[in-house]
């Protein structure tokens, strides 16, 4: 008998038991689906954060201060910033132009004067409060270490929207899950300017009617609302604009309160710190917390890819079961294909190519399937993040997958048929026939 | 032999076709609520040219006689008629007469960029005894040169608190010059309660009754 007699002859069979076929192809299609959906999740998952250490973000950015360095802590995650310095165009032209920076985002905040139609837990109304309000690029939040926990973020360039953080929800005796509450609240805020009759000093507030539109994690700066840099800069401007502002109000002289410098990739995080130390800035990167985050994602995906194997090896046994089963039936079959002068490696080979066939199928289907997963939960995935103003993620199916899964389900298959395959060839021809 | 065994098969196949069916449904429409946090925020809303509201005037406007600050009536109009994005800059100053609003309030106004303005400069011209001509040319020149830096006049006056009170005649010129420039005159009565928080109260909704429409809000 030929090979292509054994395949003719296992076709034909998986044809005239579709139901079975069907069951033992759906089992290794499950498993070669949730294998290939999973390392490509991980793949794409690990791609992701990697680009972000790698081509720069929020995970690898470098926070500079408006403040000397302090050669002490130089080397800290998170350095304490030394005696207050300028941080102007100049600085920032200095810092952009070295040569592994990617990007210098601008942070400006200023403290403003706010009143809250929100009332305490008896009822009270709250007191006008000073806070600082930081302000953004809203355009580049995603580059940022910002977090959007409940709502929107402001739109670009809006100066009636803020998001505010868990530190104004405290301040209001409300908790993480009451966010939905301030979504929607006006607030009144102003920034001071002090004016001179040329007898006394008063101070005029320019007032401005914002929305709460998000609830937001933030550690581009210190401040309780996260605004349009517009916002920021009007009420700073307002400011400046009145009589020795800086001494009257304690208001900050530096035209930025601090930078967020992107580098090009993780591995020159510590280059770039050196050099912004070098001109004369303080500056924070979460250089340890990266190293870990970079370990517990290889323990991740090793992780998901023992449950894909898992889940393929309990489809072998499926097929061996299933093709065990086969042979149970056909034992007449196998006995016939004897008599007529079939060998026992005919009956085996006919076996195998039957258990590979149906390896075959599955992987291809499996693999096509886990696909389609991947892709429905990349969706998912990209919905939650353009709600977050951040940039999706694009799935990658890596080629080693693909062939991985179809081959490897072929070869499993193999391996589960050959125990079934070789009780059929040493079945005895009579016993076979007699079916005892 | 075959074709009976095939049959349940057939039926097997029918059953895990709905399953992988409605399997592949639920993940559809698991995929499809992705939104997540967007439902609950509030809506992105259309941005307009914010209004720029400017208060000139003398003690009657600043309040700085009262302590309550979310209470006088101009925080009151600004927190409860100026749509969000608006702007509003109390520039009165305590002693301040028409001319010293020409000199010190005029130029910042005109610095904010302010689209609308309420005057209200009675009580130090009175009791300085600024001369009613002079006092109606000032006004005059105040106006004309608020409306030339494009910001919509309103002219606050107060009403007799007595028959026989002795600002009748400045509280006519205010007319007069609202008469001769196009602005809007808004009465506001007797307030010999702007002490109080009802009294602040009832000038802001009086003031709010005539130029509400112009700060954007309600």
């Amino acid at each position: 008998m030929s090979w292509r007699d054994a395949i003719t002859l296992a076709v034909r069979t998986v044809r005239r038991r579709p139901g079975r076929a069907l069951l033992t192809v759906l089992a290794v299609t499950l498993a070669a689906a949730l294998l290939t959906a999973l390392l490509t999740i991980s793949t794409t998952a690990e791609t992701r954060v990697l680009d972000q250490l790698s081509s720069g973000g929020p995970l690898a950015g470098i926070k500079v201060a408006a403040a000397e360095p302090d050669p002490g802590q130089v080397d800290q995650d998170d350095a304490q910033p030394g005696a207050p310095k300028n941080l102007d165009d100049a600085a920032r032209q200095e810092i952009t132009d070295l040569p592994d920076v990617r990007e210098v985002i601008p942070i400006v905040s200023t403290r403003m004067f706010v009143i809250t139609p929100a009332r305490d837990k008896d009822g009270h109304r709250i007191d006008p409060f000073q806070e600082d309000v930081v302000g953004v690029d809203l355009d580049k939040i995603n580059q940022l270490p910002i977090t959007l926990t409940a709502g929107r973020l402001p739109v670009t360039g809006s100066t009636s929207e803020v998001a505010v953080t868990q530190g104004y929800l405290e301040r209001l005796g409300l908790g993480r899950l009451d966010a939905p509450q301030v979504l929607g609240t006006q607030l009144a805020m102003a920034s001071g300017q002090v004016v001179s009759n040329g007898e006394t000093n008063r101070v005029r507030g320019r007032w401005t009617k914002v929305t709460i539109v998000g609830v937001v994690a933030q550690e581009a700066s210190n401040g309780q609302f996260l605004a349009s840099t517009e916002t920021v800069q009007q009420a700073r401007d307002w400011a400046a604009a009145g009589v020795d502002a800086s001494s009257a109000l304690d208001l900050p002289t530096s035209p930025y309160t601090g930078l967020f410098v992107v580098a090009r990739g993780i591995d020159n995080v510590s280059k770039v710190r050196a050099q912004i130390t070098a001109i004369g800035y303080s500056t924070a990167a979460p250089e340890n917390l990266l190293a870990s985050v970079r370990r517990y994602l290889r323990v991740v995906e090793i992780v998901l890819s023992a449950v894909g194997i898992i889940a393929l090896v309990v489809a072998a046994l499926g097929i061996s079961n299933a093709m065990l089963a086969a042979v149970r039936e056909r034992r007449r079959e196998i006995g016939v294909l004897k008599a007529i002068g079939a060998r026992d490696r005919d009956v085996y080979r006919v076996f195998l190519v039957e258990a590979g066939t149906l390896g075959f199928l599955g992987g291809v289907f499996g693999t096509a399937l886990g696909w389609l997963i991947a892709a429905m939960v990349g969706r998912v995935v990209n919905g939650y993040l353009a709600a977050q103003r951040l940039v999706g993620v694009q799935l990658t199916l890596p080629w080693m997958v693909v062939v991985g899964g179809i081959v490897g389900s072929t070869l499993l298959a193999l391996v589960a048929g050959t125990l079934p395959a070789v009780r059929a060839a040493r079945l005895p021809a009579r016993e076979a026939v007699s079916g005892t | 032999m075959a074709p009976d065994r095939a049959r349940p098969s057939t039926r097997a196949l029918v059953v895990v076709g709905v399953v992988a069916v409605l399997l592949f449904g639920l993940l559809a429409g698991c995929s499809s609520g992705s939104s997540g946090t967007a439902s609950e925020a509030p809506p992105v809303t259309d941005p307009v040219a914010p209004v720029v509201y400017v208060a000139l005037g003398g003690m009657e406007t600043l309040n700085a006689d009262r302590r309550d600050l979310p209470d006088n009536w101009p925080q009151l109009l600004f927190a409860e008629h100026m749509a969000p994005g608006g702007v509003y800059v109390n520039l009165a100053t305590e002693d301040g007469t028409v001319k010293s609003a020409i000199d010190g309030q005029l130029p910042a106004a005109l610095g904010a960029h302010a689209t609308v303005a309420t005057v209200w400069l009675e009580s130090a011209d009175l009791r300085l005894g600024t001369p009613l001509r002079v006092y109606r040319d000032e006004l005059t020149t105040l106006v004309d040169d608020l409306q030339a830096g494009g910001m919509k006049v309103y002219l606050l006056r107060s009403g007799p608190s007595v028959p026989t009170d002795v600002a009748a005649p400045l509280q006519s010129t205010v007319a007069v010059v609202a008469g001769q420039t196009g602005a809007t005159l808004v009465d506001l009565g007797d307030i010999s309660d702007r002490n109080d928080d009802a009294g602040q109260r009832r000038i802001a909704d009086t003031v709010a009754a005539a130029i509400g429409a112009d700060l954007g809000g309600r």
